[in-house]
């Protein structure tokens, strides 16, 4: 043995070991990730993939098969639901896991622990925005619910059994990619998890609210003002339930305050604490228009959600076939069932209420400690809870103390003033609707099963958070929709701003009854339709609270009042319509306003272009460029003098306020800039920002990215946000007010429309794959087609085509005795 | 010591000498595939230090014995499931790493990381058996390619 050189070179080898085990920055253990037997070598998955295989498996009550067509969807046979569930839990661990836990670990404030503390410690405010919020807490509420019931608990048991089942047989080598990549191993799913995932689902559609931009505006602007930039009536509103429909008396009357002018409406207290919001634009379009305006007589009911487009998709497509029913559609990768599709008697979907059912309480406490506050004249006990944040890169946790009040958890308090960095004594807690005790589950459980109308009544009865419209057709020939939730009933703008958290008298004083929601059932007119805008005319005898997008409906149950003899194709037309009627409302207005004498050739060029625009947003139009940053700076111009004033958080009226106060008022007061002694028109303006906007119209052009969709630049993105991992640039065209709602990151998530024929007649399509392996073919499989308005037929699978050649790949499964 | 051969008697020696490194890289190659099957990612090493402990050789041959072979059975897997794949993860990961997104470099990497460890675990094994360097090892090991003339 040679010791000096065997001592050098063992060590250096063994250094250079020891540094490629070694997680550095954002760069993975690089011997452990590049080894080709256990790294991401392994999740290249073979073009050829054979999918086939036979699992024994504990947990099953029966055998099962599934059967894979060519697009890697499922068809599941099972001969019980709880087999059913239990597949559906093994299928989704196999194609999706890691995008379920992280997404479940975002709704648990568990971010940081994977992530880290991010840039500014921004994912450890994520976490504790989650957990402040209550989204655990809410979801043990939800999980106490669904397992006092027997048949939820049931399938959840066996849902969460056939996750384990996949996790307990995963090699290292076959952990899903981005585990490798951020170095960290799954671990057991729980019913919980379950229960965090339709929290998560809350969070995304029901966790919105603008109570502390208003609040601030209300002390910044006059009455008279503020009423001008925040108005409660929309003039071209056609709401869910046409106007002129009579509604039943309240059943509750909520009583406004006898200190609400003093200490509400009249409170001059500014909020510097700046929220975490989910996406703004989550909406959806859904509609079914009975058979005696189809072709074929029969219903046709079409639904397409609009949430952000991920990799790994938010759905999972899959076919589940039991005794008790026979279901396709799209799941949720984390939780049981089908969540919007169709069996062998009716179909359904779903899009999104958007009313305000998260408020905040100014809570006044003794001293910093925060154990006691003042409430109802008293000083009154605090609950309190602390949670314990891991941080990855960090050997202390981050413990964060919640007080707990009547109201609900302190949200933001002087410890935490969420995204801002301007310090505050106050403190906020928050009532969130999502925090009261549900179970959700139960509704597509017994959708899934349902037959008629009566059914999916009674589905429906389950559903409190978050609020949607769920339209219903069935073969039998009804159509309905039900705007369906648990809604405080609430006092006229209860909750627009921060309340007095000093008594009760601000208190939510109860629940709107099921039954008065708004609904609709076989209308005269032969269609049912929601596209988030508000459900009902001022008649209504409830508040509703006032961010609801106008156009997408109004466009919707213009194109169907006109249409007849409806066949599917002309259905998929309409969801990919890239009409955009906001800009055809405000283009005569622009056009009459341009100041033609303050253009250059150049300029005239552009407005030509313009003109000639039928304001349609399709991918290779110029004209929807145009009129965005035209209409950018108009807004900034008119409101920019005004809210600029103010450092505080602010909400810029919606563009639907400013177009509809523009077409009334060419007065309109805020067009003036009071930062000028003179007073500018509403002619100046516009032509002002038409100038300001061709610098830029120029760039784009420069770069190539004068059309629309290079412009707007839809991305199919990574839950990472990864490029490599996400499709970019894609050309697709649409936009916020078109009915092909397709934005940057966000957009149509499945578009489904089923006709209601004997044999029923499906298509569908969503941005994604059915594998959540980037190293998959099947991974964005259906991206460029969803790009292109196309759809695929969806095959529900018949008993006798088992052999039919559209089914690459069969599992089969049979139960495993424990006892050999 | 006459150190003149045969020209035949040459050959073979040349071809004895370099089927023992073919072997060594082989062996090397083999029980590196199989550690892979059993034991986390660094397990080649073992084999390497194994292999490179029980077939002596000139340090220096040790170590670019394991080197080859790694970088031969890490590099070869990976070309070899990447023309499975058709390419499509390692693109992404040549992206993320960063390699300007090529496959080539991407499978170069992976090789020439395997290959270091290798080489080095190889050599340490040679180290851990092999003698001084001795006259009598000296002498067979540089038999095909003398360095100087023989002094007469």
């Amino acid at each position: 043995m040679r010791i000096v050189p065997f001592g050098i070179s063992f060590l250096l080898t063994a250094g250079l070991v020891y540094t490629l085990n070694m997680q550095m920055g954002k760069i993975p253990p690089l011997g452990k990730f590049l080894s080709p037997q256990h790294g991401f070598w392994q999740n290249a998955e073979p073009a050829d993939q054979a999918f086939d295989t036979t699992l024994s498996l504990p947990g099953l009550k029966d055998r099962a098969e599934v059967y894979f067509d060519e697009y890697l969807i499922p068809h599941v046979y099972a001969n019980s639901q709880k087999d059913a569930c239990f597949i559906q839990g093994y299928l989704h661990a196999k194609f999706r896991l890691w995008q379920m836990e992280f997404q479940t670990h975002a709704a648990a404030g568990r971010l940081s622990e994977i992530l880290g503390p991010g840039d500014g410690d921004r994912y450890i405010k994520y976490d504790r925005s989650m957990r402040r919020l209550g989204m655990v807490y809410g979801a043990k509420k939800t999980l106490e619910e669904i397992e006092k019931d027997s048949a939820t608990k049931r399938d959840c048991d066996a849902y969460t059994a056939g996750v384990n089942e996949y996790i307990k047989g995963l090699k290292e080598s076959e952990l899903p990619l981005e585990y490798k990549l951020l170095n960290y191993r799954p671990e057991p799913w729980t019913n919980l998890k379950i229960a965090l995932f339709i929290k998560y689902m809350a969070y995304d559609l029901a966790g919105a609210d603008n109570d502390f931009e208003l609040t601030n505006a209300k002390s910044l602007f006059s009455k008279e003002a503020f009423a001008k930039l925040y108005p409660s009536v929309q003039d071209s509103l056609d709401p869910i339930v046409p106007k002129g429909t009579s509604f039943l008396p309240a059943g509750i009357q909520p009583k406004i305050p006898s200190t609400a002018d003093s200490l509400y409406f009249n409170n001059k207290d500014t909020v510097t604490m700046q929220e975490m919001k989910p996406e703004k634009s989550n909406g959806s379009n859904n509609w079914a228009v009975s058979g005696k305006k189809t072709l074929s007589g029969r219903p046709i009911l079409c639904n397409d959600p609009h949430l952000s487009t991920n990799l790994p998709a938010i759905w999972y497509q899959m076919q589940i076939r039991t005794p008790g029913y026979n279901t396709y559609g799209v799941s949720f990768p984390g939780a049981p069932y089908i969540i919007i599709g169709f069996n062998d008697s009716c179909a359904w979907g779903i899009t999104n209420a958007g009313r305000d059912v998260r408020d905040y309480y100014s809570i006044k406490f003794k001293d910093d400690s925060r154990q006691v506050y003042w409430f109802n004249k008293d000083w009154k006990t605090a609950g309190q809870w602390i949670d314990t944040i891991k941080v990855r890169g960090r050997e202390t946790p981050f413990y964060d103390t919640v007080a707990t009040t009547v109201f609900g958890p302190v949200m933001f308090d002087p410890t935490f003033t969420g995204f801002s960095d301007v310090p505050s004594t106050r403190s906020y807690a928050v009532h969130w609707k999502a925090n009261d005790p549900s179970n959700e589950m139960e509704t597509f459980s017994r959708l899934q099963s349902a037959k008629n109308y009566d059914d999916y009544k009674q589905a429906l009865e389950y559903f409190k958070t978050p609020g949607q419209n769920i339209v219903f057709a069935a073969k039998s020939g009804t159509i309905a929709i039900w705007q369906q939730g648990e809604f405080p009933a609430k006092w006229k703008e209860q909750g627009s701003f921060v309340m007095p958290g000093e008594d009760s008298s601000y208190m939510w004083q109860g629940n709107i009854r099921a039954f008065e929601n708004p609904y609709m059932i076989d209308p005269e007119r032969g269609f049912v339709s929601s596209a988030n805008q508000a459900p009902v005319d001022t008649t209504y005898p409830y508040f509703l609270g006032s961010d609801f997008p106008l156009y997408r409906g109004l466009a919707i149950n213009r194109f169907l009042s006109h249409m007849d003899s409806i066949t599917p194709n002309d259905m998929m037309k309409l969801q990919t319509e890239n009409y955009d009627i906001f800009a055809d409302m405000a283009k005569p207005l622009l056009l009459r306003n341009i100041d033609d004498s303050r253009l250059s050739a150049e300029d005239r060029n552009y407005l030509n272009v313009f003109k000639l625009w039928k304001c349609r947003n399709d991918p290779g139009e110029e004209g929807p460029v145009i009129f965005s940053r035209w209409w950018f700076h108009l807004q900034q111009d008119i409101y920019d003098d005004e809210f600029s004033k103010s450092r505080l958080p602010l909400l810029r009226p919606y563009e639907s306020t400013l177009l509809e106060a523009l077409l009334k008022d060419t007065a309109y007061e805020f067009i003036d800039n009071i930062n000028t002694p003179e007073k500018e028109t509403l002619k100046q303006v516009v032509t002002t920002a038409f100038l300001k906007s061709i610098p830029e119209l120029a760039a784009a052009g420069k770069e190539d990215k004068l059309t629309w969709a290079k412009y707007k630049d839809t991305w199919a993105r990574h839950l990472l946000r990864l490029p490599a991992f996400s499709r970019m640039h894609l050309p697709i065209g649409g936009g916020t007010h078109s009915i092909n709602a397709a934005k940057q990151f966000h957009g149509p998530s499945w578009r489904m429309v089923v006709q209601l024929t004997n044999k029923t007649e499906a298509y569908g399509i969503y941005p994604g794959g059915q594998s959540g392996n980037p190293g998959s073919p099947y991974y964005d499989t259906f991206i460029d087609y969803w790009a292109a308005g196309k759809y695929f037929p969806l095959w529900v699978m018949e008993k006798e085509e088992t052999k039919d050649k559209r089914i690459k790949w069969i599992v089969h499964l049979s139960p495993k005795q424990n006892s050999l | 010591m006459d150190r003149s051969f045969e020209p035949q008697t040459k050959l073979i020696i040349i071809i004895h000498y370099d089927m023992k490194f073919l072997i060594t890289i082989l062996l090397i190659a083999l029980l590196s595939f199989l550690c892979g099957l059993y034991l986390p990612w660094w397990g080649f090493a073992l084999a390497a230090c194994l292999v490179g402990a029980l077939i002596p050789q000139r340090p220096g041959l040790s170590f670019l014995a394991g080197f080859l072979a790694l970088f031969l059975l890490w590099g070869g897997l990976a070309c070899f499931i990447n023309a499975a794949n058709n390419s499509i993860l390692s693109v992404k990961i040549a992206q993320i790493l960063p390699l300007n997104g090529s496959p080539v470099l991407l499978i170069l990497v992976t090789g020439f990381v395997a290959a270091l460890v290798g080489g080095g675990a190889a050599l340490t094994g040679c180290y851990l058996t092999g003698k001084a360097p001795l006259r009598e090892t000296e002498e067979e090991l540089s038999l095909p390619y003398p360095e100087e003339e023989p002094v007469a």
